[in-house]
């Protein structure tokens, strides 16, 4: 790995995020433009794309940069890995940049789901998978942790509606935001049911939106004479261990994977990270990723959402941007918005939701649901400033 | 002559059609085995080679040191226990009819967990419940018949 060159980040935008008229080329536009922008730099000084969309069709990067006048002038390489795809997307630029081939990247992550998907449904691993064919949806897999984590911890739904609670008062402020501000347990525990115990409002939304991350060399940010620099300390991708027998479902051994790796390859422990924007596609799932990322013991998730020691003033603060319970996971275009706001938030740029004194970010975003793995995919950032 | 072989390819095409959109009505004789005066069964695969025993069929072998291709079929417990449970009202776009779908984890003594649709009242299965194998409708084919399969219900208390 120490052959590996330093990586920043050199410019990021986003797109509003809700359920948008535009489809995901335009959304993808629009943010690798605010990207550019926000780097100061010329489109002729991106050397290669790659472009993560879960859903919207194919060829997808270059149906976004045939539209800026970009294709023809540079590599375009799409990347698909369910809702890890924009992460990864950044990854691969990540990548491009450290090994020398290039001196200036961008990761895209986009999608349109609202004007694709069938209302009224929900997201399920595809036909050739068993559990797909026999009706799991991702909602159903996740609320059999939470069935489980209630059954061994003693947590209940109340404390599951928190983490919405906390996350959708984080959002109040974020600009990008889609459902934010102040909402009551009683109206999370009264919402739709849509698998026991998530009711409506413990789940992200179908929303659409897009991120942008341009990412470049040392040399690069000595050149553009940047001041606030952030450096991807960590950019790993790992695949799910597969076992058809029982599995711990209140721990999640890919997230565990996929951190430790990140940690490894950083330096850089969970006691030393000031903010994390996390796969919270579900209320649950904050609760898993505390444990398995290692900021508590197991069993112990549950104790640092009650004592606030995942929001402002506490140990660490989950979800800043309001998360996904927040923005809704347009599946191609998390993994990237969450690395653009987690830069945001190191150059100190997010005024009523900044978390104060940030130097060091985490995103973890997984992908998919392949029988015998708990997630296909799951790519993990950590940034410092 | 012409005429006749663009015939052939116009079966062949249908035919390959139809079975893309899907007209099965048993899920699947790879993984259930239905006896005449037998209660059915799941059907475990024994690696030849390194004695792993998978479920559903995998062909080769999913230990990467090992790959055979050689597998015993063996008959898996009829009962298990719910890992966990839970009540689906949004599902997929073509299990409206199927709605609220209870599915669970079950755990079979062989060490192998199945996924599967439970058969009973909803709101009503615990972890730790002990559940049996029967065979009922999953889900609908293209034509809107019911697919057959194995689902799980709980056990009548001894």
């Amino acid at each position: 790995m120490s052959s590996l060159r330093k990586v920043y980040v050199l410019g990021v935008g986003e797109t509003v995020f809700g359920m948008l008229e535009d489809d995901y080329h335009i959304l993808g536009q629009r943010a690798v433009r605010a990207a550019i922008r926000d780097a100061g730099i010329s489109w002729q000084d991106i050397q290669s794309a790659f472009v993560g969309n879960g859903t919207n069709g194919i060829t997808t990067g270059q149906r976004i940069f045939r539209d800026l006048g970009m294709c023809g002038k540079l590599p375009i390489i799409n990347v698909e890995s369910a809702c890890s795809s924009g992460a990864m997307a950044v990854h691969c630029a990540y990548l491009k940049v450290a090994t020398g081939v290039d001196e200036i990247s961008i990761g895209v992550g986009t999608e349109n789901a609202s004007l694709h998907r069938e209302p009224g449904s929900a997201p399920s691993p595809d036909m050739t998978d068993i559990e797909g064919f026999l009706g799991a949806v991702m909602v159903a897999k996740y609320a059999l942790r939470a069935q489980r984590y209630i059954y061994e911890t003693g947590a209940t739904v109340e404390d599951l509606a928190q983490v919405t609670v906390k996350n959708r008062s984080h959002a109040t402020n974020n600009p990008y935001a889609w459902r934010k501000g102040k909402i009551t347990l009683e109206e999370i525990l009264q919402s739709r049911m849509i698998a026991t115990p998530l009711t409506l409002e413990q789940c992200c939304g179908m929303t659409d939106g897009a991120g942008a991350v341009i990412v470049g060399s040392e040399k690069m940010v000595k050149k553009l004479g940047l001041s606030k620099r952030v450096r991807i300390e960590a950019s790993t991708v790992v695949s799910g261990p597969f076992s058809i027998g029982p599995k711990d479902e209140t721990a999640d051994d890919i997230v565990t994977l996929g951190t430790k790796k990140a940690y490894e390859e950083s330096g850089i422990g969970p006691e030393e990270i000031d903010l994390v924007e996390c796969h919270d596609a579900f209320t649950i799932c904050e609760l898993l990723y505390y444990e398995a990322m290692g900021f508590c013991k197991k069993g112990e998730g549950i104790k640092m959402l009650r004592e606030g020691e995942v929001t402002h003033g506490g140990k660490v603060v989950f979800s800043p941007r309001g998360g996904m319970l927040s923005y809704g996971h347009p599946m191609g275009a998390s993994g990237a918005v969450q690395i653009v706001e987690n830069v945001r938030q190191l150059r100190g740029e997010c005024p009523g939701y900044q978390v104060e004194g940030a130097q060091t970010a985490m995103s973890q975003v997984t992908g998919g649901g392949v029988q015998g793995t708990q997630h296909a995919a799951c790519t993990t950032h950590i940034l410092s400033i | 002559m012409i005429l006749h072989e663009e015939t052939e390819r116009n079966e062949m095409a249908d035919k390959m059609k139809s079975r893309k959109e899907g007209d099965i009505t048993f899920f699947h004789p790879d993984l259930l085995e239905v006896p005449e005066n037998e209660r059915p069964y799941l059907k475990g695969y024994k690696c030849k080679g390194c004695g792993k025993i998978w479920f559903p069929k995998f062909i080769p072998c999913p230990n990467p040191d090992c790959w055979s291709e050689d597998m015993e079929i063996i008959r898996l417990s009829r009962e298990g226990k719910i890992y966990s449970a839970t009540d689906v009202y949004i599902g997929q776009p073509s299990m409206r009819d199927y709605m609220p779908l209870i599915v669970g984890y079950v755990d079979l003594p062989e060490g192998i967990r199945v996924f599967a649709q439970l058969e009973g009242e909803i709101n009503s299965f615990q972890c730790g419940d002990e559940v049996e194998l029967i065979t009922g409708p999953i889900r609908n084919n293209g034509r809107g018949e019911p697919i057959i399969s194995y689902k799980f219900r709980k056990m009548a208390k001894k």
